[in-house]
């Protein structure tokens, strides 16, 4: 086990310098000129020289004049050492722009997940064990239709329906601007506004999951253990979850795992529908205005964490 | 709390029965009612003039433009977080009035300033500020804090070491400015430090004569304490004054990086008290010791709440209430959607003119568009009228020279406007320009027989009349312009193509200002501020001349603008007349739209109308008070 895991190690560290290589080229290989693009907005307000000097100055500071290698060299020494660069649209330390979002994709992700497992799971094993029901039946048209609609439909009916039509709840953002109280009320708050991304981002997901642990377990239930158990004249219960349920947990684990991995990734539509201060929004925002040293740092966090994932999942 | 709770647990109950929550296909997403035949008067509400309230209630503004939370705008540059910064500073020596004049700002100023003509050009104004003006924290404002302002945000440890790419915006007529900041010296010539209360500035002499001078001489305070540590120190000396020692980017660092986020004393009319993150909005309290604007109006409001409101659902937040104020409404369907809040009693709005516009921009330096009859067929083969009511729908209008709607010149030069070319749509007529300017050629050099491209022999050489037009991607101007001009049959009927290429921003940006891949033609916007300097845009060879036109004419028309005196608007207006007929005639650029902008609001929300798009949101707020 420890010889096969320090293999793993080893590949993934391999693995991890080959794909910095290939995404610091393919980022630096993208048209366009960062130092302009950082100095653009002086452009007309201060007289032409000062332009000038400050797009020298902004060139220099990326290290636009120096050879790709160097310029990964550099980058890379940094990043080893728990530098994560610097934001030329934010203006700010890496670490500090990811920092907030991070926490905020985190505290959405972890209850988005829960949420459709709680739900999907049993879901999925009540359609397998009442297959070809009414039930069964409502619940796939359901779940197709969830697992069809685009995401940000789904959002603009949410936000229709239930903040603009029955006001129940606020159209967007994560709490009330300049709210005052103790941590609870704060919580409470809190998830008062993240009802509404959070129902949208568990009816989206509900389909695929749904669908998979109703087809495992059907695959289970038709076993010859199953049928043998039940011969044995076990309760159905038990029959379902102590043999079928453990069998069918396999394959579904594998897709569970992924599922709590992704939830270090951002949503940039349901982010942007709710305005949401997630890391979908920042990556989208990152590559849209070649901040590259926050796009990278967040390509190279997903890399690291798809690495160990799969050696955890292995 | 309690609503919050109820509203949870039902939601939790809808959760669990989400089968039944699929979309019901008799619900539409958002309002899409037909263009207005009638708009709805602007709202008026009850003048304000005389009325100075004390500060109460809450306003919440909506703005679609993100808010980053660095309020200080020496590193970013974004419109709704520059809101927020221009909101909580107030004691500058120089303030703009309503109507775009700049006066000294006698609130600040304890008399009005020495002014002293230098022997080299340059114009040195000796203030002499209040004794009794406050920080927002009760500490006394000082001349130091000018001085530390200019030193500050032109010294390199902060533009280069510390990355502060916009600081040089607000010193950069100080007289020596540019050696100062490369480092060449550590003392600022232009700056100096006669007492507690007591400074000149010198404006340096390439800047001037200037028609807008008085804003050259624009200087504020930034809180000293805040920025840098207690051992950093200003030294007076004869040739200026300059920072001790101390004043290394390794020792201010920390204490620059938690002012740029936290700014802890204000001289506006709001102080900071917080930005959260997470809803994307600041929160700004009544300054107690703000010493008023140039009419002497405080905060009328208590708390302003600044808030980021995403396009897509801006129009829900105003309509349930989230927001109090929603600025800058652009789009049509938008606008109309708000007009029917407005007829139905529930709000209010004002609408007013973009100073600016989205435009096609010429390079006047090579291939076609170099020459002037096409860029003028160019502007007769598009239907500006056609373009502006369908990309505005209705919500815009069509300019025809380089000017914003909401300055006062394109108000007192109306007759002058209106006599402009508007290069209203005609082949025929884009036909006679280009057949005026030698475009008769076809492809062997024959006179032109009326089917494909036509030729123009130059220097020698067949150059076929093909333009290259660069665009951004996602981008709904380029995407009627592809309908509207490049697919117009009619271009290609002049004996006309124009191939679109469509890259990023970044690139566009890049392609612009350097010139790169031979584009002929790009379509931008552009916005006007007050002063408006376009001398630099237009020079021969100039820097900003990124059109690459040579018009000696255009060139001297726009520098005459600035060398006119102050206060001659008479003169002022006749050249800027002058120009705008000249860029008429030039088209160096070809205006497309400008928009109608639209606030809405609750009705709760009064004093909003004197606010446009020049006298923006952070002058207008202390005119602005809530009535429960």
């Amino acid at each position: 086990m420890l010889r096969y895991v320090g293999k793993r190690i080893i590949y993934i560290i391999g693995v991890f310098f080959l794909i910095s290589i290939i995404m610091f080229g393919i980022y630096n290989a993208i048209p366009g000129d960062r130092a302009l693009t950082q100095v653009a907005p002086l452009k007309g307000k201060v007289s032409a020289e000062q332009f000038e000097t400050a797009y020298q100055k902004a060139r220099d500071d990326l290290g636009m004049d120096d050879p790709l290698p160097i310029r990964y060299g550099k980058w890379m020494g940094n990043l080893l050492t728990g530098d994560l660069g610097y934001s030329t649209f934010y203006r700010q330390d890496v670490i500090k722009v990811v920092k907030s979002p991070l926490l905020a994709t985190l505290f959405i992700n972890i209850f988005a997940t829960i949420l459709a497992l709680a739900i999907t799971i049993p879901l999925g094993i009540y359609c397998a064990v009442k297959k070809f029901s009414k039930f069964d039946n409502a619940v796939q048209v359901g779940t197709i239709v969830g697992y069809s609609v685009p995401s940000f439909v789904i959002a603009l009916l949410s936000i229709y329906v239930f903040a603009v039509i029955l006001g129940w709840f606020p159209v967007n953002g994560m709490n009330t601007p300049n709210f005052k109280g103790n941590g609870f009320e704060f919580f409470v708050d809190r998830m008062y506004y993240l009802t509404l991304p959070l129902f949208v981002m568990t009816i989206a997901s509900l389909g695929g999951m749904t669908r998979y642990v109703r087809a495992a377990m059907i695959d289970a239930l038709r076993m010859d253990y199953i049928r043998t158990a039940r011969a044995k004249g076990l309760k159905e219960k038990v029959v379902i979850y102590s043999h079928a349920w453990r069998n069918a947990l396999l394959p579904v684990i594998t897709l569970i795992i992924g599922w709590f991995l992704s939830i270090f990734s951002g949503s940039i539509i349901i982010e942007t529908m709710f305005a949401l201060n997630g890391l979908g929004k920042l990556y989208y925002t990152g590559l849209m205005n070649q901040d590259y040293d926050v796009a990278l740092a967040m390509q190279m966090f997903y890399v690291v964490i798809s690495l160990v994932g799969n050696l955890i999942v292995d | 709390m309690k609503k919050k709770l109820i509203a949870l647990g039902m939601t939790l109950c809808m959760g669990l029965s989400l089968v039944a929550c699929g979309s019901n296909g008799g619900d539409t997403p958002a309002e899409t009612t037909p263009a207005q035949t009638e708009t709805p008067a602007q709202t008026e509400t009850p003048a304000a003039e005389d009325v100075q309230r004390e500060p109460a209630g809450q306003i919440i503004i909506g703005d679609s433009n993100e808010t980053s939370g660095d309020i200080t705008p020496y590193w970013t540059n974004n419109s709704s977080d520059y809101n927020a910064y221009k909101m909580i500073s107030g004691a500058d020596t120089v303030a703009m009035t309503a109507d775009e004049e700049y006066i000294f700002n006698m609130n600040v100023l304890a008399e009005e300033p020495q002014e002293t003509e230098n022997e080299d050009g340059s114009k040195t104004y000796t203030y002499t500020i209040k004794d009794d003006l406050l920080w927002s924290n009760g500490e006394p404002i000082t001349a130091e804090q000018y001085v530390f302002t200019a030193l500050f945000l032109g010294s390199k440890v902060v533009s280069t070491d510390l990355k502060a790419t916009n600081a040089i915006y607000d010193v950069q007529y100080i007289d020596g400015i540019d050696e100062y900041m490369a480092g060449k010296t550590d003392t600022l010539k232009g700056i100096h430090l006669l007492g507690d209360k007591q400074f000149s500035l010198t404006v340096r002499a390439d800047k001037l004569p200037f028609y807008y001078g008085k804003s050259l001489a624009t200087i504020y305070p930034m809180y000293m304490p805040g920025w840098v540590p207690e051992d950093v120190a200003i030294e007076e000396t004869e040739n200026g004054a300059k920072f001790n020692d101390k004043f290394t980017a390794k020792n201010i660092k920390d204490t620059v990086e938690a002012e740029r986020w936290n700014p802890t004393a204000s001289h506006g009319a709001y102080m900071f008290e917080s930005y959260d993150k997470s809803a994307y909005s600041y929160t700004l309290k009544a300054n107690p010791n703000y010493v008023g604007n140039y009419e002497g109006r405080t905060a009328q409001i208590e708390t302003v709440i600044l808030k980021y409101t995403p396009q897509d659902t801006m129009m829900d937040e105003i309509k349930t209430g989230s927001v109090d104020l929603l600025l800058q409404a652009v789009d049509g369907k938008e606008i109309n959607a708000g007009l029917d809040m407005v007829e139905a009693g529930t709000h209010g709005y004002i609408s007013y003119s973009r100073n600016g516009y989205g435009q096609l921009i010429f390079k006047c330096n090579l291939g076609p568009t170099q020459f002037v009859e096409v860029r003028q067929a160019i502007a007769y083969l598009l239907d500006r009228n056609e373009f502006t009511k369908t990309f505005t729908g209705g919500h815009g209008s069509v300019v025809n020279g380089q000017y914003g709607n909401s300055q006062w010149m394109t108000q007192d030069a109306a007759d002058e406007i209106a006599a402009l070319n508007a290069y209203n749509y005609s082949k025929d007529e884009a036909i006679k320009v280009l057949e005026a300017g030698g475009w008769t050629l076809g492809k062997d050099g024959k006179p032109y027989s009326g089917s494909g491209l036509r030729y123009k022999e130059v220097d020698g050489k067949l150059m076929p009349l093909s333009i290259k037009w660069c665009s951004s991607e996602n981008n709904s101007v380029s995407d009627l312009l592809v309908t509207m001009l490049e697919k117009n049959p009619d271009v290609e009927a002049v004996g006309m193509e124009i191939n679109q290429n469509v890259v990023t921003f970044n690139e566009l940006l890049a392609a612009y200002y350097n010139d790169k891949d031979d584009y002929n033609m790009f379509n931008m916007a552009e916005g006007f501020s007050v002063p408006f300097d376009i001398a630099e845009q237009w020079a021969v060879g100039g820097g900003y001349n990124y059109n690459r036109i040579d018009d000696e004419q255009l060139q001297n028309l726009a520098s005459d603008l600035n060398k006119i005196e102050e206060g001659d608007d008479e003169t002022y207006l006749a050249t800027w007349v002058k120009f705008q007929q000249r860029f008429n005639e030039l088209l160096p650029n070809i205006p497309l739209y400008s928009n109608e902008y639209h606030d809405f609001f609750l009705n709760k929300v009064k004093g909003v109308e004197g606010k446009n798009d020049i006298w923006d949101i952070s002058k207008q707020i202390v005119y602005m008070w809530i009535e429960e």
